[in-house]
């Protein structure tokens, strides 16, 4: 299965390159669910089943309508920004993103090696990652409840910034 | 079948972060930036699932912890998105723009 | 006894008067201030019975000096080093004291007559403040046991003067001679502080700024300063001498002390004759150790103190402005002191001190009488037959006359003498060049400017009070023949303010001050007449010395002067100089009582003299063209155009425009704008990961 993790993995990183190249914002937002989509699929292949579903679900179901959404609103026409971007902000981006990612992959050279055969049975399932948070002896108990409060207060932000006067 | 070693799945994750790294560097267009970010934080969470897999195969307890983990980036994602998408309708409303370039009131 | 209490009086009185300020009138003000120096004189004169007392009950105990000592408080302290604010009194400042305050007091309450202009009365509490102020600091100077405090004193008469000087400051002229003095002043003290700083850092270790303590460690080790007769100890002697000439007016640094004369009259009698000028000779007498081991700087001194008593002299014979004369006597007597000490007589050159506090303020207060009356009247052309009209000032006048001309048995005589006959036959500087005939040529030099001194006084006591009264009839504007300039413009802006009151009653004749003015006289009178029985010369004494020698000889005990034994000449010379100098009042009465055309037609004869006499020599002038005039134009050209201006202002300037050019360039970081921060957050961030990827 080798083959088509390369597969989902290079339709991933192609399109994040056309989400971060494109002028048009709405090109850019669907090159990103195609990613997300790539993702999802190298999760299955990592056994990582709840987590596909999740991604899909809230990343690309949820977040990028959000954006979609947003794009629309504000009736966003292109950057008008030149396809090739050769300006001094633009080289020194290019060039410190550069340096990252080959330092990140030159670092990871005391990785190189295979995965075992043998993943337990039941890995990864809804099941599996339900008793790793609600497990009575789970230290993530405390830290779900928090992102819910999260939520509630990202709800209302969103809600008092973005309304209009009364 | 064969399965794919670590390094590939953590390579990948590198490129993709790499990548957005440069989006959010290059990019004027305030939107596209913020989808960069969120290009980043997916990296993060295929190498949090690549390790899981990892330490799982290997016997180590609670490598379920990864994935666990990476719930947790997606919720926080969505917050972040909320709030800064409020945020940015809140900038084009006063600006009538989202160029980054002409943010540049805290200028000294 | 409190001895604290002496200067503290006076300083009383001063903060009294500065509270009570324009509230308090003339005659409340010096009722004030008159009090506080009665008061210390009484305590002065108590304390030096009190020492007085010791000497006879410690004379046979060897080497002890009776002192009366109190320690105030420590001033400054610094690890084994310390200095302590203490008063000391012991004979010679026994003696000081009570002339300060003696003769203060009698200033102070001749004062409250003298002062009586209308346009004073709003400020003369000012006067009596600054008076006190200055008894205050003069007393500090002599009671003090260390430099420090005896600098104190020493700035503080300085100030004083200054203030009382320029008194009526509104007038520019006066103002200027009051900076003048400062000036002057400022110019010795800062050699004296050389002086200082040489001998602490010569001391090293043992450095010690107390006179009792200074004395036993110099005596005790001379090699510290490098040996008696050495480089060190001459350079140290001579640099605290120029402080004196400084405060007291001899040559280079006297030209203040003419000018000096723009002050009210009682601060000429009590600063200028009695108390500041002789604090030079004051702190030679005190540092008497020092100076015994360098006979060359005494040499310097006495040679200095001979050329100033007959330079001052000269210019004193043609001056008209009764106080400049009487202010170029003072240089001249001064001179005669700082002789005294020079030939290594301390008591002597101190005894003169005595008898010239005596007469020379007795006669400022007489000159203050005589210009009281005639209304600010001050040139002597205008002045004549005044011994009619104000006997009262004219007697006393006498008797200071014939004090300071050497009258025999009056006090001058017996001080002037000894020093005359002490220079003669000193043997100190037998060691250096030309030693065996510099005495006899400062002897002559001094003699010289004896006679002088006969002949101006006498033409000053005929000018005054001999003939008829040459004032009032026509106006003080008429200055008669055309030498006015110098002489005169002491007293322009007195004559001129009563030009409608002076004449306005035809033949307005000048009569007698009041007690208040002519009782400090009669004291002074009798003090000059009787005054030489203080210290007479032992071949009057049965060969026994004098009274005040031995009274401060302990102070003076560790220096041994060397004197000729031999005084076969000693009569004869005395005889010689007494018929010289009647032959100088002799020829004053023919020139100016029984011929008055005839100093005019001298005067034409001998023109270049003559003009330069009147003129000061010069000096004033010498001095304006090689020293203030290059400096200020250094200032302003080069210290102020190019230092300051540019190298300072630039300085300071240059490092503003620095900062500032360095924090625009740093504020380029903030741009404003998220990406350009973020890239800086990923340039990090891409440092330490290739950190870590290069580090495995």
């Amino acid at each position: 299965m080798a083959v088509l993790f390369y597969f989902f993995s290079l339709l991933a990183v192609l399109a994040g390159f056309v989400v971060v190249s494109t002028r048009n914002p709405i090109t850019s937002a669907v090159a990103l669910v195609a990613c997300f989509f790539g993702l999802a699929a190298d999760y299955v292949l990592l056994d990582a089943h709840f987590v596909a579903v999740i991604q899909i679900l809230v990343y690309a179901g949820a977040i990028m309508v959000l954006f979609i959404f947003v794009i629309m609103l504000l009736n966003l026409r292109g950057d008008g920004a030149p396809i090739l971007d050769l300006s001094r902000r633009a080289l020194f981006g290019v060039a410190t993103a550069g340096l990252i990612g080959v330092g990140l992959v030159a670092g990871l050279e005391s990785a190189r090696r295979n995965f075992e055969t043998t993943v337990p049975k039941d890995f990864g399932t809804i099941e599996h990652v339900g008793k790793a948070l609600f497990a009575s002896s789970s230290p993530w108990l405390l830290p779900f409840e928090v992102v819910s409060v999260l939520l509630t207060v990202a709800v209302i932000g969103a809600v008092v910034l973005a309304k209009r006067e009364i | 079948m064969d399965q794919v070693g670590l390094f590939p799945v953590l390579a990948v994750s590198a490129v993709l972060f790499a990548t957005g790294v440069a989006g959010v560097l290059t990019r004027r267009n305030a939107l596209i930036v913020f989808m960069s970010v969120e290009l980043m934080l997916n990296a993060v969470n295929l190498s949090f699932v690549g390790f899981a897999r990892d330490f799982a195969a290997r016997g180590v307890q609670n490598a379920i912890d990864g994935h666990v983990f990476t719930v947790f980036v997606m919720a926080v994602a969505a917050a972040e998105a909320a709030v800064g998408l409020a945020l940015v309708i809140l900038l084009f409303r006063n600006r009538v723009t989202v160029d980054l370039d002409e943010l540049d009131r805290l200028k000294g | 006894m409190m001895l604290a209490l002496i200067p503290a009086l006076p300083l009383l009185g001063a903060l009294v008067n500065a509270i009570l300020n324009k509230r308090a009138s003339r005659v409340v003000a010096g009722g004030i201030a008159s009090t506080a120096v009665v008061l210390a004189a009484v305590l002065s004169f108590l304390t030096f019975f009190q020492v007085q007392g010791m000497a006879h009950g410690e004379h046979g105990a060897h080497g002890e000096v009776p002192h009366v000592a109190q320690h105030l408080w420590t001033w400054m302290k610094a690890g084994p080093f310390s200095v302590d604010f203490g008063l000391r009194v012991d004979p010679l400042s026994a003696v000081m004291i009570c002339v300060i305050t003696g003769i203060g007091s009698l200033i102070h309450i001749y004062s409250i007559g003298y002062m009586t202009d209308e346009k004073d009365a709003k400020s003369v509490w000012r006067f009596f403040v600054y008076l006190n102020l200055f008894v205050f600091s003069m007393l500090l100077l002599v009671m003090g046991d260390s430099f420090p405090v005896m600098f104190v004193g020493w700035e503080g008469v300085g100030l004083c003067s200054y203030l009382l000087i320029g008194f009526w400051y509104e007038n520019t002229e006066y103002a200027k001679a009051g900076k003048k003095a400062f000036v002057t002043n400022r110019v010795g003290d800062f050699s004296f502080i050389l002086g200082l700083f040489w001998l602490f850092w010569s001391l090293g270790d043992s450095a010690t700024m107390n006179f009792v303590e200074l004395q036993k460690v110099v005596e005790a080790n001379p090699a510290l300063v490098g040996g008696a007769g050495g480089l060190t100890i001459t350079g140290i002697c001579l640099l605290f001498f120029g402080g004196a000439t400084g405060k007291s007016a001899q040559l280079p640094l006297y030209v203040w002390l003419p000018d000096a004369m723009a002050g009210p009259t009682p601060v000429s009698a009590l600063i200028h004759a009695a108390t500041m000028v002789t604090s030079g000779i004051y702190m030679i007498c005190r540092l008497n150790f020092l100076f015994a081991m360098s006979p060359a700087a005494m040499a310097v001194i006495a040679t200095i103190g001979a050329l100033t008593a007959l330079f001052a002299a000269t210019i004193a014979v043609t001056q008209t402005d009764i106080k400049k004369v009487l202010a170029y006597s003072t240089v001249s007597q001064l001179g005669f002191m700082f002789l005294g000490v020079g030939v290594g007589s301390f008591d002597g050159g101190f005894f003169h001190v005595l008898t010239h506090a005596f007469f020379k303020a007795l006669m400022f207060l007489g000159a203050g009488s005589i210009i009281h009356a005639l209304h600010h009247e001050q040139d002597m052309r205008n002045m004549g037959g005044l011994r009619k009209y104000m006997p009262v000032t004219f007697g006393t006048f006498l008797m200071g006359y014939l004090a300071i001309i050497g009258f025999p048995g009056f006090s001058g005589f017996f001080s002037k003498d000894e020093i005359l006959w002490l220079t003669f036959s000193t043997e100190l500087f037998q060691g250096l060049p030309l030693g065996t005939v510099m005495p006899k040529v400062l002897w002559a030099m001094a003699t010289t400017a004896a006679l002088f001194t006969a002949f101006y006084m006498s033409r000053l006591m005929f000018m005054t009070f001999a003939g008829s009264y040459r004032g009032g009839a026509h106006g003080h504007d008429d200055h008669g023949n055309g030498a006015h300039g110098h002489a005169a413009h002491g007293h322009d802006a007195h004559g001129h303010g009563h030009g409608g009151h002076g004449h306005g009653h035809g033949g307005h004749d000048p009569h007698e001050s009041p007690a208040v003015i002519t009782f400090p006289l009669v004291v002074l009178a009798l003090l000059s007449l009787f005054g030489g029985l203080l210290n007479l010369s032992p071949w009057a004494n049965g060969g026994h010395h004098g009274f005040l020698s031995t009274f401060l000889h302990p102070v003076f005990q560790t220096v041994k002067m060397p004197f000729s034994a031999d005084h076969t000449l000693e009569f004869p010379l005395m005889g010689l100089t007494l018929l010289a100098i009647a032959a100088s009042v002799g020829l004053a009465y023919h020139l100016y009582v029984q011929a008055p055309h005839k100093p005019a037609a001298i005067a034409a004869k001998m023109k270049r003299l003559y003009e330069g006499s009147l003129h000061k020599w010069y000096v004033d002038e010498i001095y304006e063209a090689t020293i203030l005039k290059p400096l200020v134009i250094g200032s302003r050209q080069v210290l102020w155009a190019v230092v300051d201006t540019l190298i300072i202002d630039g300085a300071v300037n240059g490092a503003a425009s620095a900062a500032t050019g360095l924090g625009k360039l740093h504020a380029r970081v903030q741009t404003g704008r998220v990406q350009s921060y973020a890239l800086g957050i990923a340039a990090g961030a891409a440092i330490l990961v290739l950190a870590y990827a290069l580090g495995t």
